[in-house]
């Protein structure tokens, strides 16, 4: 669904698609010329749930729309029981939870040895449930897991005229690096290195 | 001079039951509805608006303007001098009958055929001109206090007494070829803003489509007071 906010009156001009671009406003007939901006509307997205990336293999955990428990031995244990630092294993068999309240979710510790932080300044969760967001870092112990919540629609984001006339191509990066010299790597876009912990360090790598 | 001319009268959407605006467009004096004429080569378009508060205020502009249906074209030219004894005879009647007693109206129109063009105005009725993208009031509405809404009309067909003054002094424009008169009740200024109404005068739409879309564009945003607009294209002023 787009849109054109017309100039004049703001009444908003609904259409399906960019061949239906009315050319004057429904309310006030003021016409519209080619420079007009379209705005698509982004649909309700639903949360379905949300997926925990390793940082140091990119390998994933997906949680549906439920309250769960990370752990080697419960959910995600075929990833998070692989997890060892000079031979022994770092996540608890109950490490923390993750619960959906009100159509968030939180994470909680449930009592694990080497800890459950939210973010940058690692915030103890132990004591109570902490709002996860999309995009943050959380970390079992030491290792750092992405969240990336997952939706049934992909975000639309709005389009101009012009580019959708001549619809340009931008090459998608094959990895994105950390300019800081710390060597990390990740086939996602990160606001902080979660090896060094710079800010905005991240550059898009598009050749190997 | 060749005039398309089209118009309509709604009783609002507001607590009003029945309709106190009245309109004529030619021949045709009508307190409902829409009316469409082409290439008329004459025109007599008058507006008469109710006075809100007053009895029986449908009553009153029925009345003028179905005593300006009854005028030859010689009469016309004299409009002024009849719309004196038109209001005399309102008052009469007005006097003479408990349930009209008091009822009041406005009166804004234009009339033009051969080589004879005059507008009138008397009371808070309006007329607009669009001409070369201008959207122009050219009335001037006759109230105690034009920055207050409420403000009463100083200027009306009949009342308790005679209050009636027609003004002759007022700036009336000459008519040119494309130019668009817009004649209206206040109703339609209360509902829609001056700068959504000019863009609907001047699309390249029909007349008929422009006229229905002020009405529903009135109807839509709410119309608390009975409206009605009249739109008159001049195709030809030869």
């Amino acid at each position: 669904m787009f849109q054109i906010i017309c100039p004049t009156c703001s009444n908003k001009n609904l259409f399906e698609t960019t061949e239906q671009k009315p050319v004057e406003c429904s309310f006030c007939f003021t016409s519209f010329t080619d420079s007009i901006k379209i705005e698509e509307i982004a649909e309700d997205k639903k949360l379905i749930g949300l997926r925990l990336i390793y940082q140091q293999n990119s390998e994933s955990v997906l949680i549906n729309n439920c309250n769960c428990i990370l752990g080697r031995e419960n959910i995600g244990s075929q990833l998070l029981s692989n997890i060892r630092i000079n031979g022994n294993q770092v996540i608890s068999r109950k490490h923390c939870s993750i619960n959906l309240i009100d159509g968030k979710y939180y994470i909680k510790d449930e009592g694990s040895l080497n800890g459950t932080f939210y973010g940058v300044s690692k915030i103890d969760c132990s004591k109570e449930n902490h709002i996860i967001e999309n995009n943050s870092l959380i970390f079992l112990g030491k290792e750092a897991f992405l969240v990336q919540f997952q939706y049934e629609d992909t975000k639309k984001e709005s389009v101009d005229q012009q580019s959708t006339d001549t619809p340009k191509e931008t090459p998608k990066p094959k990895k994105y690096r950390c300019k800081e010299g710390c060597g990390f790597e990740s086939e996602s876009y990160m606001d902080i290195c979660p090896k060094c912990m710079s800010n905005n360090s991240m550059v898009a790598i598009y050749e190997n | 001079m060749v005039f398309n001319i089209c118009g309509f009268t709604h009783k609002g959407t507001g607590i009003y039951t029945s309709n106190e605006d009245n309109m004529l467009i030619n021949d045709t004096q009508l307190n409902e509805g829409e009316f469409l004429l082409f290439n008329q080569p004459s025109c007599v378009c008058f507006i008469s608006d109710g006075v809100g508060g007053s009895k029986a205020g449908d009553f009153a502009s029925a009345f003028v303007l179905s005593k300006i249906k009854e005028l030859t074209t010689e009469q016309l030219n004299d409009l002024n001098n009849i719309l004196y004894k038109v209001n005399d005879n309102l008052l009469e009647v007005s006097l003479n009958d408990e349930n009209k007693r008091g009822c009041a109206c406005t009166l804004s129109g234009l009339i033009a055929f051969d080589d004879f063009f005059d507008f009138t105005h008397i009371g808070d009725s309006e007329i607009w001109l669009l001409r070369n993208d201008m959207f122009i009031k050219i009335s001037k509405d006759e109230v105690a206090d034009e920055d207050n809404v409420l403000s009463p009309i100083t200027n009306y067909f009949g009342g308790t007494k005679n209050n009636l003054k027609i003004n002759t002094a007022w700036e009336k424009p000459e008519l040119f070829a494309n130019d668009v008169f817009l004649l209206c009740s206040d109703g339609l200024f209360k509902s829609l803003n001056v700068k959504l109404v000019k863009p609907i005068l001047s699309s390249t739409k029909s007349l008929q489509e422009k006229v229905l879309k002020l009405k529903e564009n009135c109807l839509t945003l709410g119309s608390d007071d009975n409206v009605t607009a009249i739109i008159i294209e001049i195709i030809s002023n030869e």
